[in-house]
């Protein structure tokens, strides 16, 4: 069972205020507001370029905002770096391993950087790669891959948990293992927000999602809201081609209900 | 013709002279060459040796992911140099064993004294290996900084030629580099049996180096 945190029981997880974050010509974070609670599993759902990235990134450290106010478990960046690097645990897009490890050295290897926390082996345990453990890194599947950076992501028994994009490449049946693993996160106690482009994921996992675009939250609320206000169970996106070959647009056309 | 003239003259030679070219162990090109050759060898290893390591961890994103952990950046800067520290002994028996076994190449001082050198060497190369490869994202701009920090030492640090060649002016530079103040140690120990105190100044000049480009790597250090 997790410990709350140590800033005062009433501080959300993660405030956000007018978060902004802009790469040369490219606005990628533009005025964004976020509160999570403690407890919740939170989505960010958006498409390639929304921003998801670029905001988790600066909510786990890993990037400087232009502006804004960025709250962790009511302490900042700026002034607990250290502090929040022991209570929070991170799964980045795109992470790989090195080859030749093997999947319990790698483990052991990010659970030495921790004080407390569980073994090597109950982690293994947990995500269901204990028969893995003396496999080289490099022979893992897609699936275990990522199981392995979830385990990882839990070596330090932290409050709050950051998921970039955790089933994205992967076959559909891992995607349901991956799913059921992160459902029991929540029965731990412990804060999620994760970022995706799978309404399904969302839907299933999260307690509350937020719609990114362009760098800000257009929509947010509880998935079955979100669905019900659209008026649609589906959404098809249609992109028309000029004369010239560019894209004229997109626009989308909800299917009417029934 | 000249002999002739200065004997009819009167001339008395008191002692035979001729020239005789010396080849005396420690006084040959492959005694001048050898320990030379340890110190570009120490001087590859150690900037090339952490240099890919790291460059490539950038290009994976594990250098992001460990930015993301309580991990002690300067132990994870460290432990490339202590990395390479386990291999030195292979790297300096080998060329060592060679040279003494093939050619005769003296060591005179205490190899203690020696592996004391090789040791801190190889560390301050490490250092600037680890300074080479603290911004690069890709393997490509990473060797190209090797070279650029390395080039300059081949060709002035007196490696195949005595350094002193060289103009005067350049003479301060050349003396601070680090591959100069390696050579110059390993010569003086292998070939002049200096001791420790001996190569004191040499040995101050590689650890200043170990300790600035550490600092500034550590400053410099891009963990995306």
């Amino acid at each position: 069972m997790t410990q709350g945190p140590v800033s005062g029981s009433h501080s959300p997880a993660l405030r956000l205020r007018d978060l902004r974050k802009a790469y040369k010509d490219v606005r990628a974070v533009d005025g964004l507001d976020l509160d999570v609670a403690i407890g919740e599993c939170f989505g960010l759902l958006g498409p390639n370029g929304a921003g998801k990235t670029t905001t988790i990134e600066i909510c786990e450290g890993l990037n400087q905002p232009d502006a804004g106010v960025v709250e962790v478990l009511g302490l900042t960046w700026a002034k607990s770096a250290d502090l929040l690097r022991r209570r929070i645990g991170v799964s980045l897009q795109e992470t790989q391993f090195a080859e030749k490890l093997t999947v319990e050295e790698t483990v052991g290897l990010f659970r030495s950087f921790y004080g407390t926390g569980p073994t090597v082996a109950r982690l293994l345990e947990q995500v269901q790669l204990a028969d893995k453990r003396r496999g080289r890194v490099g022979q893992l599947s897609g699936g275990q891959r990522q199981r392995l950076a979830l385990a990882i992501a839990l070596v330090g028994e932290p409050e709050l948990l950051f998921l970039d994009e955790p089933t994205t490449g992967l076959d559909p049946q891992s995607r349901r293992q991956l799913w059921d693993l992160m459902a029991g996160f929540r029965s731990e106690g412990r804060t999620v927000i994760l970022t995706t482009h799978y309404m399904e994921e969302a839907e299933r996992l999260c307690d509350r999602v937020a719609i990114v675009d362009r760098g800000r939250i257009i929509a947010q609320g509880t998935p079955r809201a979100l669905i019900s206000d659209l008026g649609a169970e589906q959404v098809i996106e249609i992109a028309v081609a000029t004369n010239d070959g560019k894209a004229a647009g997109a626009g989308q056309s909800p299917i009417p209900p029934g | 013709m000249d002999d002739a003239l200065q004997r009819a003259a009167g001339r008395l030679d008191r002692l035979a002279t001729g020239s005789e070219i010396v080849r005396e162990r420690g006084s040959r090109y492959i005694d001048f060459l050898l320990p030379g050759l340890l110190g570009m060898n120490l001087m590859g290893s150690g900037i090339w040796g952490s240099g890919f390591a790291i460059v490539d961890a950038r290009k994976k994103k594990l250098l992001k992911r460990l930015a993301a952990t309580p991990m002690s950046r300067s132990d994870y800067l460290a432990s490339f140099l202590l990395a390479q520290l386990v291999l030195l002994c292979l790297e300096v028996g080998s060329i060592l064993g060679f040279g003494v076994l093939a050619f005769g190449v003296p060591v005179r001082g205490s190899l203690g004294v020696l592996l004391l050198a090789c040791t801190i060497g190889s560390l301050a190369f490490g250092g600037l290996g680890l300074l080479a490869a603290a911004r690069p994202r890709t393997i490509e701009g990473a060797s190209g900084l090797m070279n650029l920090i390395m080039l300059p030492m081949w060709v002035l640090s007196g490696v195949f030629f005595s350094a002193s060649r060289f103009p005067d002016v350049i003479q301060p530079v050349i003396r601070a580099l680090p591959l100069t103040a390696l050579v110059n140690a390993l010569r003086a120990i292998m070939l002049e049996g200096a001791s420790l105190s001996g190569v004191g100044g040499e040995l101050l000049v590689l650890s200043v180096w170990l300790a600035l480009s550490f600092t500034l790597a550590l400053k410099l250090f891009r963990w995306q």
